[in-house]
């Protein structure tokens, strides 16, 4: 069977937002366009692209041996306290649109979680929010 | 035919509880498990101790809410914060929550104030809680069907 391996499933999801015609709707609401899409190692930059911002982190890949496997990310939605999270929460309806069940190769992804509205103090207090997506293929 | 609808009643309560029994004997099982991952995490270094010392995972049902656990491991953070200065962080006892009659659930927490910067700052750099209950929330549904299995064959 044709598989993705991790690496390239975490590229997959990356650059639906990042560069493909799928995330043009979020990168048009973005403080810079595809700027303001980064890795969520970005995070400890210096220099944050322009708000709203969103950073993919990759989560644990669930299921054992003859299972599903489940690959977690989540999408980190951020802006500026003045806000007051009504961006964030424009956007996120356009990333869960972003991500149609079958747009990543060989599984399927779905939204499985997002989270509340909260404030991250390590960046300075911008709002924060998380979407969870779990894209699911056979092992 | 029955024509015991009492006696029928009985056995039904009696399946009832035994179905539960298990599925609860098969999530605190798991829990241990989950519990064990979650201390071993390597998502952060941690300062004072406190957070891998009192991360608790436990199964609350409707005649228990989890308390006396969540007191013993509130009991362990303040322990390890005690006289530390490293941070401003306290222990931090939160009820875990009721649930209602005929449901179960399994908690993973770490009774401190500051628990919820982890899992949040720098987009979740450090979380561990989230990821895993991620990791864990099949295994936990799976080690209680294979616990009622069992009781039932």
């Amino acid at each position: 069977m044709t598989q993705l391996n991790p690496q390239a499933i975490t590229a997959a999801v990356y650059a639906r937002i990042k560069s493909e015609l799928g995330g043009a709707a979020v990168r048009a609401q973005l403080g810079a366009g595809a700027a303001s899409v980064l890795p969520a190692s970005g995070l400890r930059s210096n220099a944050l692209p322009a708000r709203p911002l969103v950073a993919l982190r990759p989560g644990v890949i669930a299921g054992e041996s003859l299972e599903m496997r489940e690959h977690i990310f989540t999408w980190w939605l951020y802006d500026e306290p003045a806000q007051n999270g009504w961006r964030i929460s424009g956007l996120l309806p356009l990333l869960e649109g972003a991500y149609p069940q079958l747009s990543i190769p060989y599984g399927r992804v779905k939204v499985t979680g997002i989270g509340q509205e909260t404030i991250d103090d390590a960046l300075g207090g911008l709002i924060a929010r998380s979407l969870q997506l779990t894209y699911t293929r056979r092992a | 035919m029955i024509d015991d609808f009492a006696q029928l009643e009985r056995e039904l309560d009696e399946l009832t509880r035994r179905i539960t029994a298990a599925a609860r004997r098969g999530l605190e099982a798991e829990a241990q498990a989950m519990e064990r991952d979650a201390k071993n995490t390597s998502a952060y270094l941690g300062m004072s101790g406190a957070t891998r010392a009192s991360t608790i995972a436990f199964v609350v049902d409707e005649g228990d809410d989890g308390s006396a656990r969540l007191a013993a491991a509130y009991a362990t953070a303040a322990e390890h914060l005690a006289g530390f200065v490293g941070h401003a962080g306290n222990a931090h006892l939160e009820p875990s929550g009721a649930v209602g009659p005929g449901e179960i659930a399994v908690v993973l927490t770490v009774p401190t104030d500051y628990i919820d910067n982890l899992e949040i700052e720098h987009g979740g750099e450090k979380a561990f809680i989230g990821p895993t209950m991620d990791k864990f929330r099949s295994r936990l549904a799976r080690r209680a069907a294979r616990s009622i299995r069992e009781e039932l064959s």
